[in-house]
């Protein structure tokens, strides 16, 4: 015998509840009248920067998008083998794992080598933190908002990894 | 025939004892001991040699999960996770130098930022820094 759920008898009931009239009084504010009070919020360059660097520093999650990671794995092993298509999903993760700790690595080192040996330091005319460091005509640029093709080749020079160049 | 050993009439049956603990050590003595006879690195293993490389793996263990339980600790956690043997290896110089090429599976990465990344204090009034010139040579 099938199983009858039982409900309570006020529920079975069919009155429904009235809506809440609204009791507040007050008039909202339109939203040109509330921002013309005060004017909008804004951080001094760098200083986002500075939290986003302390906030990624902090956390230990993979920085690198997964499914793009994953297409572009498969997209590789198909040009290296037809027979071999399928992974197992830890090693994905491992194989991504490793591209983020590679990638950390040669931005790390290629600084790294420059401020052991001569080299000038200099900050842009309008004191924001944009730090340049200047070594016969290598120029790192800490605050890369986006990587280009160049600058991941350039920190791979100066770090030695990867040669021949 | 004459039995070596455990006399068969006495009920009393001595129990062994293992060479952990006659040792005084948490790893597997006689374990190691056979990794190292089925690993064929050498025709013959002496009989102290298992005990020191349990020893020494003991030890190893130990110093990694004392700092990892105190970085723990530090975070307010109760359990050790990555993050905090990654802070414990990173932090220490000699396990720093001893697993300098490992990568710790999301373990991240210390916190540190340059001081010249840092911002100035509002006292200070100079706009540049000027590190040693690159003109001069290297002696």
């Amino acid at each position: 015998m099938a199983r009858v759920k039982h409900t309570p008898a006020s529920r079975k009931s069919g009155k429904k509840k009235a809506p809440r009239a609204s009791t507040s009084t007050q008039p909202s504010l339109s939203s040109s009248q509330s921002t013309q009070g005060r004017k909008k919020m804004r951080n001094r360059q760098g200083t986002v920067a500075l939290r986003e660097i302390r906030h990624l520093q902090r956390s230990c999650e993979l920085l690198i998008p997964a499914a793009p990671f994953i297409r572009c794995v498969k997209q590789i092993t198909n040009q290296f083998s037809s027979e071999v298509s399928r992974w197992t999903p830890e090693a994905v993760v491992a194989l991504q794992e490793i591209s983020g700790r590679y990638s950390v690595l040669a931005e790390q080192r290629g600084p790294g080598l420059l401020w052991n040996s001569k080299s000038r330091a200099v900050f842009n005319s309008n004191h924001n933190l944009r730090l340049i460091i200047m070594q016969r005509s290598c120029v790192i640029n800490w605050f890369m908002f986006f990587h280009l093709k160049k600058d991941i080749e350039l920190a791979r020079r100066l770090g030695g990894i990867g040669r021949p160049w | 025939m004459a039995s070596r050993g455990k006399t068969q009439g006495s009920g009393t049956t001595k129990k062994g004892i293992s060479r952990s603990n006659k040792a005084g050590l948490q790893f597997p003595v006689g374990r190691i001991a056979r990794y190292l006879k089925i690993g064929k690195y050498a025709d013959r293993i002496g009989s102290g040699a298992p005990v020191y490389l349990a020893s020494v793996l003991e030890y190893l263990a130990a110093e990694v999960l004392e700092l990892a339980g105190n970085a723990a600790m530090d975070n307010k956690k109760t359990r050790i996770m990555p993050r905090h043997i990654q802070l414990a290896v990173r932090n220490d110089e000699e396990l720093s130098r001893l697993l300098g090429d490992v990568t710790i599976a999301s373990g991240g990465v210390t916190p540190n930022i340059h001081n010249m990344l840092l911002p100035k204090k509002v006292g200070t009034s100079t706009s540049t820094f000027m590190g040693p010139s690159a003109d001069d040579d290297d002696a």
